[in-house]
């Protein structure tokens, strides 16, 4: 079996395991679908990580403005060409006489000569796609394939498609070359844009499912988000590690409060006072010492900081302690953003305990669409490994659609805990726990009561 | 007679008496369906084995990948006799069963001005490098 060469993209070894030695690989996408960047991280983390001199014949861009775009992205492309681990090369204007003598010199001579193991050309397309036939690209990439088997590399190749093109390759690729990578962005009508990487082939690699969310940004540049599929579903509970709502009466209905590092469903029609339990849990356990995170897509933070008020908290005190508020946009918010959140916050409690609070998560569902289940999935399992209790509520509507999601996020929280409006005589908020995994509930129905700024249940 | 197809026909008569089928300004049709052309074909009648000769004047970086493609695609082992060969791809393109032999080795150098009587003894010292590569490739798969 060939030799494994690690990518050092996060996210894809752990998938694919990586690349075999000697392979050629088709990264194909339309413009601005990620492959320059997608080969840069390869690059870059093959000399990083590996110490794998590599090469990078660009055909489009000028290395002034590689460099400087990847070095927003976080990767120092300078730093690596000084230490001898990278050479950037440039065919700019490839034309179809002397494309392929080009190609052929500057990728021959780069690799024998900084005995490159990590190569990419990018792009292709100009130098393949305008003078040879189908038979003459199919022998130059067996060629292709027997020089980089020789040189003990792998070589990556980037295709353009153009928009609005599904079509792979041109007629002869696809089956010449050892994986094709498809990347896509998805610009929905609403909502945040969607980065896909498809991958089509990869010879002597497992394919467990082809589609996979991947991000493009600082500091990590280029991330492939596995949807907790792949990985090992990992978690730290310790039952008696328990984590106080702040709320009196609640802890004792949960059995003792919120068993840490699991994940909390907060369920209830508006004025039902979720976003009143949740701050009061976050305030509680700030002052406590904890690391909290509070999320809202609903309301700005100047909101959150008065209702924190009217709940007779000091949110400078709080803000002093380590609370942090975001208000989010939920139009705005990517997934690897979200992901972040979540990521960053775990590194800032340092694996001291931390709790992330997210008020409103339906409203990620307009966002999101039909990924939306997957997304708090994702949130609640990258919570998990990262040891963070994650709380989360979600607006309890008569509809068909609301009832659905509802479902689902059931099934997916260890904790639920409903609040609702009664009607009588008077307007009563009322509260009770209809899941605690690990607990031992109380099964009551209970009032929820707000008396001098403060909530507790009857 | 210019001085290159003086050495084509001394090598060509060369290996003629050495009992191979020599077919001058041949074409090989590779896998693809491309024909090849290469300066001589040499068949051996005893095994048909077949081996391509070209005459250039430089093998350099950039002729890797062509050289490559047409060794693979015709499926034959190729032999370039050039000026010059850059060094670090000769080794390189030996693995794959192209045979190059340049001017530039110390060996030949006497031969850079190529007078007639050179030419015969320079073309005696290819044949037997060519014979001896046919040597080192017969036992198992010329290609």
């Amino acid at each position: 079996m060939s030799e494994i060469v690690k990518t050092g993209i996060e996210g894809f070894d752990e998938a694919f395991g990586g690349f075999c030695r000697g392979q050629v690989i088709m990264v194909l996408g339309n413009a601005g679908s990620g492959k320059t960047t997608f080969c840069a991280k390869f690059l870059y983390e093959g000399a990083r990580k590996f110490k794998e001199p590599g090469v990078f014949i660009n055909t489009i861009e000028n290395k002034k403005e590689f460099y400087e775009y990847m070095k927003e992205l976080g990767m120092d492309f300078e730093s690596l060409e000084r230490e001898g681990l990278f050479r950037y090369v440039e065919i700019l204007t490839p034309t179809s006489k002397d494309a392929l003598m080009n190609l052929s010199k500057e990728l021959t001579k780069h690799a024998i000569e900084c005995n490159a193991k990590r190569i990419v050309v990018d792009s292709i397309t100009p130098i393949f796609m305008l003078g040879p036939s189908i038979e003459a690209r199919a022998i130059l990439h067996n060629a292709l394939k027997t020089l980089v088997r020789e040189l003990g590399a792998v070589l990556l190749i980037t295709g353009e498609m153009p928009l609005g093109n599904e079509r792979i390759g041109h007629g002869v690729e696809e089956f010449v070359v050892d994986g094709i990578i498809k990347l896509k962005l998805e610009v929905p009508e609403a909502g945040a844009p969607r980065r896909i990487m498809e991958v089509l082939k990869l010879r002597g690699r497992p394919l467990s499912r082809a589609f996979y969310d991947f991000e493009i940004g600082a500091p990590t540049g280029f991330k492939v988000y596995l949807s907790g599929v792949l990985e090992e579903l990992e978690s730290s509970i310790n039952l008696e590690d328990r984590i106080n709502t702040g709320v009196e009466g609640i802890d004792e209905m949960l059995g003792g409060g919120l068993v840490r590092n699991t994940s909390t469903l907060i369920v209830g029609p508006p004025g039902s006072g979720k976003t009143l339990f949740m701050l009061t849990l976050a305030a509680e356990n700030t002052l406590k010492g904890e690391r909290v995170a509070f999320i809202t897509f609903e309301e700005p933070r100047q909101q959150i900081y008065a209702t924190l008020k009217f709940l007779r908290y000091d949110p400078d005190e709080l803000e002093r302690k380590g609370l942090r508020v975001l208000s989010l946009n939920p139009r705005a918010i990517t997934m690897r953003a979200f992901y972040d959140v979540v990521q960053g916050f775990s590194r800032l409690s340092e694996g001291k305990g931390s709790l992330l609070i997210v008020d409103g998560i339906n409203s990620l569902r307009k966002e999101f669409g039909v990924n939306f289940h997957r997304v708090v999935r994702d949130l609640v399992l990258q919570a998990k490994k990262a040891e963070v209790t994650v709380i989360f509520s979600i607006l309890k509507e008569r509809e068909a659609t609301s009832k659905e999601a509802l479902t689902y996020l059931s099934t997916l929280a260890d904790n639920i805990i409903e609040f609702r409006v009664a009607e009588k005589e008077r307007v009563r908020r009322e509260v009770f726990v209809l899941k605690a995994r690990m607990s031992s509930i109380s099964t009551e129905i209970r009032e929820l009561e707000l008396k001098e700024g403060r909530l507790k249940v009857r | 007679m210019a001085e290159s197809e003086r050495f084509i026909k001394e090598l060509m008569e060369e290996f003629e008496n050495k009992g191979f089928m020599v077919n001058r300004r041949g074409f090989i049709e590779g896998i693809s369906g491309i024909r090849h052309y290469f300066d001589i074909i040499l068949e051996d009648p005893k095994s048909g084995r077949k081996i391509a000769f070209s005459l250039t004047d430089r093998i350099r970086y950039e002729h890797v990948l062509s050289i490559l493609a047409m060794r693979i695609d015709s499926d034959t082992p190729h032999v370039i006799v050039a000026n010059e060969v850059e060094p670090s791809i000769e080794e390189l393109l030996r693995k794959y069963n192209v045979f190059t032999i340049s001017f530039n080795r110390p060996k030949f150098s006497m031969l850079m001005s190529l007078p007639t009587k050179d030419i015969k003894q320079f073309t005696k010292m290819v044949t037997s490098e060519i014979l001896r590569f046919l040597s080192t490739i017969s036992g198992g798969s010329v290609t």
